[in-house]
């Protein structure tokens, strides 16, 4: 990932957007916390609110694919298709990994 | 240190566009570090809250030009926290802008809840320029009229998909709406974060006077602690806790039932507020049935064996009487103890008409004779206190006993002029009335025709707590010594056992009127014949039953003295077996009701069977449920309530054997 592209997308200064990533990755990652243990208990309702939070968020920074997979999730999980977000739910994870690293080697 | 220069420099300038103090409301933490970042820049003064209810807790202290709310958030969203803003004073010039990720699926009219602009969410440097645009706008705001029309839609994803989730949630809502239970939402702190019409209408204030108030806040003062105890509870176990026993909420009584709540966002509690005001009362009414029942019987049965102890000092009181010459000076202490006997047995007759089992001699009475002789009488005893009396010509007779009716008269009297201490009029009324006449009560009187007497004074009158415990036994508003507080308590005992009703109005310093209802009698009244007769020596064989032997032996003295030959019998079964012996020699039986094994009741029906021709004269503490009126219906010669004294008994014997 390219924080100087995105920043300058976002029409933003790295710094602030470091820091907004920074916050996101912190977010995102409690409320994929609550996502996970939520699929367990086949709470399809809190699957559905947490995938509407993160695809939000996502796509105030333009993190699209991020978002996009957020809002496979958000679909599926509102007709209660659990079974199908395994796929989207890995890249969401993959994709926060990518920008975790990259902060991390940023500081 | 440039950055502060810079600052300087605008507010110096002086112009226009100046340093703002904005609120920014929103529940992402990502679009908060953005606003501020964004805005700081800019020179503004910026303070963030994550919730409706941390905004309003904020606002208390801030008072921004600018706020940016989200419009959906947990804890009190944007739309009920612009209503809430508008009503603050000190906000109503505030701009307010709605952040909104759904405006575009849905057009949303945010003039409606009054705020100033709506810009939709979309990626930050979209966002960014509208956020500035709209600021640009602040300053114009009473210049320049804008359609209302939301910034930014053209920029956003297009997220159809939330259309779903809207109707999802206004379905919901609908459901909310129309539940018939109060439902709120409040945080583990206690404040108020939603409610539903109808908790809004049972708490009767408005939405935005409640929504961020204290939960434990709206009761009573001395209810707070019994809210504010099973939050605690809740917080510790989160499980569903009822409080029982009612609350008072806005002068309704309600239940509450909390429900924990929690997800990964937040935790809040339900609550259920359901409206018991009309089981309580019920329940209140059930409960004083069964308290007049329970304490009725109770009495009854301390009147019954506090009787028979008065009897055994009456007889032994008469028989010492007739042997002690009346110059000796226990002759006057005798007559003490024999008066005393009778304030006691006086005590014992208000219990037994309040438990309704002193009812034995039902006869058709004149109720205006009755109200005319009592009234009368009373009136010589109470100087200062005018009575008017307005008897209707045509009453119907009722079917009563006159004894407790008198009692009734009296009780209500006295109770009238107590609260006169300083006089006044008392108005007696009589007048017939029809069932259906009788209306809007607690109760549904029985079909048919009334006698109604009313008794009104001019008096203290009463408040309505004491009006609720009135006919409460030993309830008394009078000091210690002076009421004994069973009078109306008596009253209210005869009247029911009469199959009448007896109704109370008062109010404080206007008085206090009663209401008697008396059911109608189609058989016409007959005149009253008082027997008197003296003492003079008796001839004849009388067997006298009762199971108690102290009793048995004062009253076979007694009659012993009245000149009578006795037989005693110890029980039912005996007092048979002896009459079947000497059924010749016996003139009369004097008969004991309430005895182990056989009552008095079967021992009469045994009694007629051998002779037809017996003659008994019942004597009881007090008759169960009218047992002695029922014997006395089977033909049955007389009844004598214990405690009797020696004329009394020889006046019942004589009028028998006549």
């Amino acid at each position: 990932m390219n924080l100087k592209e995105l920043a300058n997308r976002l029409e933003i200064g790295e710094e602030e957007c470091l820091e907004l990533l920074n916050l996101f990755i912190k977010t995102a990652a409690s409320e994929l916390r609550n996502l996970e243990s939520a699929l367990e208990k086949k709470d399809a309702p809190v699957v559905e609110r947490m995938a509407h939070s993160i695809k939000g968020a996502a796509g105030i920074l333009r993190l699209q694919e991020i978002h996009d997979a957020a809002k496979k999730i958000e679909t599926a999980a509102r007709t209660n298709r659990l079974e199908e977000i395994e796929v989207d739910l890995r890249i969401i994870k993959e994709k926060l990994e990518m920008i975790a690293e990259a902060l991390k080697r940023r500081s | 240190m440039e950055e502060d220069i810079w600052n300087f420099l605008i507010v110096f300038k002086g112009g226009e566009m100046m340093k703002k103090k904005i609120l920014v409301v929103d529940n992402h933490p990502v679009v908060l570090k953005f606003m501020t970042q964004l805005l700081e820049k800019e020179a503004h003064q910026v303070l963030t809250a994550e919730d409706g209810l941390s905004a309003l807790e904020i606002l208390k202290m801030y008072t921004p030009d600018v706020i940016f709310i989200d419009l959906i958030m947990p804890h009190i969203g944007g739309e009920k926290l612009c209503q809430i803003i508008r009503k603050i004073p000190a906000l109503k010039e505030a701009y307010l802008i709605i952040l909104s990720a759904i405006a575009a699926e849905q057009e949303i009219d945010y003039t409606s809840f009054g705020a100033d602009a709506c810009i939709a969410k979309g990626s930050l440097d979209k966002m960014a320029k509208h956020v500035l645009a709209a600021l640009e706008q602040v300053d114009q705001k009473n210049g320049v009229l804008h359609p209302p029309k939301t910034i930014g839609i053209e920029d956003v994803y297009a997220r159809n998909i939330t259309t779903e989730l809207l109707s999802v949630k206004k379905h919901f809502e609908v459901i909310l709406n129309s539940m018939a239970e109060g439902i709120l939402e409040i945080t583990p702190e206690g404040k108020l974060v939603y409610a539903n019409p109808k908790a809004i209408s049972l708490i009767n204030r408005t939405e935005d006077q409640l929504l961020s108030s204290d939960f434990a806040n709206l009761f009573l003062e001395s209810d707070r602690q019994r809210i504010k105890d099973p939050l605690m509870e809740i917080h510790r176990t989160s499980q569903p806790i009822a409080v029982n026993g009612p609350l008072t909420l806005n002068g309704k009584q309600v239940s509450l039932h909390l429900l924990p709540v929690m997800d990964e966002m937040q935790r809040s509690i339900i609550v259920i507020l359901t409206d018991v005001s009309e089981k309580k009362r019920m329940e209140a009414q059930l409960i004083q049935a069964q308290k007049m029942e329970a304490i009725g019987t109770l009495a009854g049965g301390i009147a019954h064996d506090f009787n028979n102890l008065l009897m055994v000092i009456q007889g032994n009181v008469s028989l010492m009487l007739l042997d002690v010459n009346p110059a000796y000076p226990h002759f006057e202490m005798l007559r003490t103890i024999e008066k005393q006997v009778q304030s006691g047995s006086k005590l014992t007759s208000q219990l037994l008409g309040y438990a309704r089992k002193g009812r034995y001699e039902l006869r058709p009475i004149h109720l205006n004779q009755l109200v005319a002789d009592t009234s009368e009488a009373f009136g010589r005893t109470r100087k200062n206190i005018t009575i008017h009396r307005d008897l209707a010509g045509n009453l119907f007779a009722c079917e009563a006993d006159q004894g407790q009716i008198e009692q009734v008269l009296m009780n209500l009297f006295v109770n009238s002029a107590d609260a006169m201490p300083e006089g006044g009029d008392l108005f007696l009324k009589t007048a017939n009335v029809n069932f259906k006449e009788i209306k809007g009560r607690g109760y549904l009187p029985n079909p048919g025709d009334y006698i109604l007497l009313t008794v009104t004074d001019t008096g203290v009158g009463m408040d309505s707590k004491t009006i609720d415990r009135i006919f409460d036994p030993f309830f008394t508003t009078k000091e210690l010594g002076r009421g004994t507080g069973l009078g109306l308590a008596s009253t209210y005992g005869i009247v029911k056992g009469h199959g009448g009703y007896i109704e109370v109005e008062s109010e404080k310093g206007r008085g206090s009127t009663f209401k008697v209802y008396l059911p109608a009698s189609g058989k016409p009244a007959q005149q009253t014949v008082r027997p008197s007769a003296p003492i003079s020596k008796a001839i004849g064989t009388v067997l006298l039953v009762d199971d108690e032997e102290v009793i048995l032996d004062v009253s076979e003295k007694v009659l012993k003295v009245l000149g009578y030959k006795v037989l005693v019998a110890r029980s039912g079964a005996e007092a048979i077996e002896i009459f079947k012996k000497h059924q010749d020699s016996i003139d009369l039986v004097l008969l004991d009701i309430i005895m182990p094994h056989m009552g008095g009741g079967e021992v009469y029906d045994r009694l007629k069977e051998i002779s037809p021709e017996v003659k008994v004269l019942l004597s009881s503490g007090y008759s169960i449920d009218g047992e002695a009126s029922k014997i006395m219906a089977r033909g049955c010669n007389g009844f004598i309530q214990k405690p009797f004294d020696i004329m009394q008994l020889s006046q019942s014997i004589r009028a028998i054997l006549r």
